[in-house]
């Protein structure tokens, strides 16, 4: 029996055997789309927490992301060789919001610190005796700390306090926000001072020790990414010293050349990745705060 | 040396063949067949599957059974499959690994005019797939675990919230604050009764004083939930409903108090990692040798290899 026939032959039994198997295991594409957008989301959600870190919309930061890379293929292009195109293109793909995400968390991080004052300063309003926890609501979003007034800018013409707590949330993209907004929406039917006793006792202590997890958190990703930014140092150094040699640069003009640059590109981006996922981080849970109206809504429905 | 393919391929056979008769019972004395036949129909025999009776006399075996049992990890990770179908979905990417690489070495030796690796080779690593698929339901079992235990943690001052002013017991808490997340591990656990998977039948000594349709108490459920799912969250919920209960103690306070002492936890556990990942990072930072090393010594190479030339 030739090679190609016996060849032939077994393509064909493994593809009658998964016919049967699929049509048994009753296989969807539907699921495969379902599979797909949950893949997906958490990729966007990413994106969207870095955008709002940065003050940004979303369509804003993903043209900066699309452009950074854009600039780095032109300038790659420029340049001239295949190697430094992908480089630069990799450098504009991963490089640049891979710095700016520092930026983002220490902004969301700067947020959150500004949540603890935020709410002594509600209890104290509330404590005065004078106003719901609605009113008093709307008048420190008059005019609040500058690290919260994008997030809390609905709160300021808002008709209902819960409507404008779900948006707020919506902006600030921040655990610890959504947290807070869902403990105040709990609590909008309390009378104000169950509501002193309740965040002097449980609430404030709770925020504080949340905040105390996301500095460890802050710190530990700082970490990896000051460990990141070594590799990558001594890397371009190593490079620059490489291209600056004739006699050593002159391995690296013919395509085997080349191509062991991009395996040496691929294993230090690998080294970066590894770094990333060695990294302790404490998840968090998220809020769906518009269920949580919902779910008020239909508690006096 | 003579092929002893043939002689080993006769033992296996003859082994497998000894195995099934030992099986069927051509071996068993008549009487015992006898007895066991009358002890079924009495049920005087225990017939349950060979790994629980094993387990019952190796408590190490019980753990082991349980820890890599699939239809357990299947419950947990909230698939709705069962082993038959979870198998025959193995088998489908074991095929289709199968398939796109014999074809790749189809076309490979087409073009090349030889056999670039051996067809078998192709289905053996095929069917590394199967330990594969096992590993990711394990790992999927464990995320799941791991978001339920951080769904209840992270909700504990709202549950003290919603109690706070008896509007709601603990249990309608955690139902209320189950529903407000964006994870619905939780939730699909709670809802349709999807928690009776696992956490129906109790092994413990408690059994034995309840009837089979005995009504449970919220507090066993949650046990059981615990026990079974292993979440340790449901099990310190389970744990201080029962002190509000027998103590009669405000569920505000207890829960406040729950959700502290499970914040220094995370604390604790954050440092913990902290320190069990730098030497991680260390050794992950030393492998920079590997591209360091190839972009200066692939020069010299290339000039050692011409100078030979």
């Amino acid at each position: 029996m030739s090679p190609l026939l016996f060849f032939v032959a077994v393509l064909v039994l493994i593809a009658l055997g998964l016919v049967v198997v699929l049509a048994v295991s009753g296989f969807t594409p539907r699921g495969m789309d379902r599979k797909a957008s949950e893949l997906i989301e958490p990729l966007v959600d990413r994106e969207r927490y870095v955008a709002s870190g940065l003050g940004w919309s979303l369509q804003v930061w993903l043209t900066i992301r699309l452009g950074a890379f854009g600039l780095g293929l032109i300038v790659g292009f420029l340049i001239g060789t295949p190697v430094v195109i992908l480089g630069l293109g990799a450098v504009g793909l991963f490089g640049v919001p891979w710095w700016l995400t520092a930026r983002a968390a220490q902004r969301k991080l700067e947020m959150d610190r500004a949540l603890i004052p935020f709410m002594i300063n509600l209890i104290n309003l509330l404590s005065q005796g004078q106003q719901t926890l609605n009113h008093a609501l709307k008048d420190l979003a008059q005019n609040p700390d500058p690290r919260l007034a994008y997030s809390l800018a609905p709160l300021r013409t808002a008709e209902s306090v819960s409507d404008a707590l779900v948006e707020v949330a919506r902006r600030g993209l921040s655990p610890m926000l959504e947290r807070v907004c869902v403990d105040l929406m709990l609590s909008l039917d309390q009378t104000p001072e169950a509501f002193i006793e309740q965040a002097t006792k449980i609430l404030i202590p709770q925020y504080d020790q949340d905040l105390e997890i996301q500095a460890r958190n802050h710190a530990a990703l700082a970490g990896g990414r000051q460990n990141g930014l070594i590799v990558i140092m001594v890397m371009a150094l190593a490079f620059v010293i490489v291209m600056r040699v004739p006699s050593l640069r002159v391995a690296y003009s013919s395509v085997v050349g080349q191509a062991m640059l991009v395996v040496d590109g691929v294993l230090t981006m690998g080294i970066l990745g590894v770094l990333g996922m060695m990294t302790p981080k404490t998840p968090w849970v998220r809020w769906d705060v518009a269920g949580v109206r919902e779910q008020m809504r239909r508690r006096y429905a | 040396m003579p092929d002893l393919t043939l002689p080993i391929l006769l033992l296996v056979a003859g082994g497998a063949m000894l195995v099934a008769m030992w099986r069927m019972g051509i071996f068993t004395p008549r009487a015992v067949v006898a007895w066991t036949r009358i002890g079924r129909y009495h049920h005087l025999t225990d017939d349950r599957p060979l790994d629980e009776r094993l387990a019952d006399r190796v408590p190490s075996m019980a753990r082991f059974f349980r820890e890599t049992s699939v239809p357990r990890l299947l419950a947990i990770a909230n698939r709705r499959e069962g082993l038959n179908t979870w198998l025959v979905k193995v088998a489908v990417y074991v095929l289709l690994v199968g398939a796109a690489l014999t074809a790749l070495d189809f076309f490979a030796s087409v073009s090349q005019g030889t056999l670039p690796v051996p067809p078998l080779f192709c289905l053996v690593l095929a069917g590394l797939f199967a330990p594969l698929s096992y590993l990711a339901l394990r790992r999927e079992a464990r995320r799941r675990q791991d978001a339920i235990n951080r769904e209840i943690s992270q909700s504990l001052s709202e549950m003290a919230i919603l109690t706070y002013s008896g509007a709601y017991t603990v249990s309608g808490a955690l139902d209320f604050i189950a529903r407000c997340h964006r994870e619905r591990s939780l939730v699909d656990l709670m809802t349709d009764d999807n928690w009776r998977r696992l956490a129906t039948t109790e092994d413990g000594p408690l059994a034995l004083n309840l009837r089979p349709n005995q009504l449970l108490s919220t507090v066993t459920i949650y046990q059981r939930i615990g026990r079974a799912y292993d979440l340790q969250m449901f099990e310190e919920l389970a744990t201080n409903m029962r002190r509000i209960a027998e103590k009669g103690l405000v569920p505000s306070d207890v829960l406040t108090a729950l959700s502290e002492s499970t914040g220094k936890k995370l604390a604790a556990d954050m440092t913990v990692k902290t320190e069990q990942s730098r030497p991680r990072m260390a050794l992950a930072i030393g492998l920079m040798v590997l591209p360091l090393l190839s972009l200066l010594l692939y020069p010299v190479v290339v000039a050692l290899g011409n100078a030979f030339q």
